[in-house]
């Protein structure tokens, strides 16, 4: 898997879908994320490749994000660019006040839920990744998130403990 | 519905069909207290009843081939459909020209959809006919420059068949007509690397020379194709990264690079984000030369990226601003050995 992964790093620093393909908001969380839930992160990018990632990831950032260099910003990138900024220990770089302010921005006003961008149809997906998007920049009350596996940091606890009990059963 | 179920021919039901009598429809399972359930169209739902049920049964004829067209137009993010549909085809013999006509209608219904694109792989790979792939693929650039499995199929294409003759210049049309298209300057770099890549395999023993020297020529090329396209609008920025990554990829210095220094220091003035960014790592590979720990040159450096960041947080990116004081703090304690 690392060695795939690792493959798919484009020139721009970020990671791609599958090899010499272009670098993109949506694989690099993947790539990251598996990375990280593997043990892997710091053991398959050296400092100066997480360095160049970091920046890649800040650089997606005008007011919300977008997923590659030129691209419109799209609410679900708060997801994907901030949760792996937030994997990589970067959360407080992100311009918050800008990413939130563009996220409550691409709700639907009378049915409610989030789109991809303002006045646009809302949609389940930006719905949760705003949401989640929302979470990661500190909104009111929202819950603190576990990026890695985009649920709740008490839900990851919940996980952590359970396999904890597992393993004191199997006696390892 | 889905844009292509209007596409479809008008609808007679599976159920009144004659030649469809003797196939029993498999309702899908929705358990026992379906919560969130799709609001399935009629037709969406019996067409599907009846997939169900000639997938079960495995069934190879051609009614079976035409309701997996059916079932496709309706949703082509159906993957069963697909996979069996490959079956029917290959137990039937079907005229693969046929296939792919079928399938540029679909994709231009459906350009985003993984489904169409990985069937399109697949009936090329069988065929092990490309003839029509550059073309189709150009064509969908003309709806969507950008659309990542159009490119990304593009690329199968030309590294499965070996058709890189002309991809360099339709990269320099794309960027041409769009300079800020990062997919274009991703695939020209996708050539270029494939370039590098055959010079070092064919080097060998006394052709090492040859070799670097075809490099220098290819890293001038590049430099004077990304200047030509920054010259237009510094602040885009598709042809600096890809310029940095051209660099790194004949594992040459920016520093040391007399054209792209004279460059920036020109460009300084546009108070461009990437100008000062390039400047920012080019002096850093000067600071990671010299070593670390306080000499005076190194402090010299440092002090112009420091202010460099500085420039760039207060006045030319502040959006990053954080990014950059943080940077800035970061180089002075690797390099001056300051407090943390």
């Amino acid at each position: 898997m690392n060695v795939y992964i690792r493959r798919c790093l484009s020139y721009e620093g970020a990671f791609a879908n599958t090899p010499m393909s272009e670098a993109h908001g949506g694989s690099t969380y993947c790539a990251v994320a598996s990375l990280q839930l593997s043990g892997s992160l710091n053991k398959q990018l050296d400092a100066d490749e997480l360095s160049a990632l970091a920046r890649w990831c800040l650089q997606r950032q005008y007011t919300g994000f977008a997923g590659r260099p030129n691209k419109p910003w799209d609410t679900c990138y708060s997801f994907w660019i901030a949760g792996t900024l937030h994997i990589l220990g970067m959360t407080p770089l992100v311009a918050h006040d800008e990413n939130r302010q563009y996220l409550l921005e691409a709700q639907d006003p009378v049915i409610g839920g989030f789109s991809k961008y303002p006045n646009h149809f809302p949609d389940p997906l930006h719905s949760c990744m705003a949401t989640v998007g929302l979470a990661l920049s500190g909104f009111a009350s929202l819950q603190p998130v576990c990026a890695t596996l985009n649920i709740g940091e008490k839900a990851n606890d919940k996980l952590d403990e359970l396999r904890r009990i597992w393993r004191q059963k199997d006696g390892v | 519905m889905s844009d292509s179920e209007s596409e479809l021919s008008p609808y007679v039901s599976y159920r009144e069909r004659a030649e469809w009598q003797d196939i029993v429809p498999l309702e899908q399972e929705e358990g026992l207290a379906p919560v969130v359930q799709i609001a399935y169209s009629d037709r969406f739902r019996e067409t599907f009843s009846y997939f169900r049920a000639v997938f079960a049964k495995d069934e190879l004829s051609e009614r079976a081939l035409d309701l997996t067209r059916e079932a496709a137009m309706l949703n082509p993010a159906n993957y069963s459909v697909w996979v069996y549909r490959r079956k029917l085809l290959k137990a039937l013999d079907r005229d693969l020209l046929e296939e792919q006509n079928f399938l540029a209608d679909i994709i231009e219904m459906h350009p985003k959809n993984y489904q169409v694109w990985q069937h399109r792989k697949e009936i090329v790979e069988w065929s092990q006919d490309p003839s029509l792939e550059l073309e189709f693929t150009a064509n969908m650039f003309t709806d969507d420059a950008k659309n990542y499995h159009c490119w990304q199929h593009r690329q199968w294409i030309i590294t499965r068949f070996g058709l890189w003759d002309g991809e360099l210049e339709f990269t320099a049309k794309l960027i041409e007509k769009d300079r800020r298209n990062n997919s274009a300057w991703n695939q020209r770099y996708f050539v270029v690397n494939h370039e590098i890549e055959q010079l070092e395999a064919t080097a060998a023993g006394g052709a090492g020379d040859a070799d670097e020297t075809q490099k220098a020529v290819i890293l001038h090329r590049e430099i004077e194709f990304s200047k030509k396209q920054i010259a237009k609008d510094s602040h885009n920025e598709s042809p600096w990264s890809y310029i940095k990554g051209v660099f790194r990829l004949m594992k040459q210095k920016l520093h040391l690079s007399v054209t792209m220094m004279a460059l920036c220091d020109e460009l300084m003035k546009d108070k461009s984000p990437h100008v000062a960014a390039f400047l920012i790592d080019a002096k850093e590979e000067l600071l990671g030369q010299q070593g670390e720990g306080g000499s005076e040159q190194v402090n010299s450096i440092l002090e112009e990226v420091v202010r460099l960041c500085e420039i760039l947080a207060d006045e030319w990116d502040t959006i990053r601003k954080r990014y950059w004081n943080y940077l800035a703090e970061l180089l002075q304690v690797k390099y001056q050995g300051l407090p943390d």
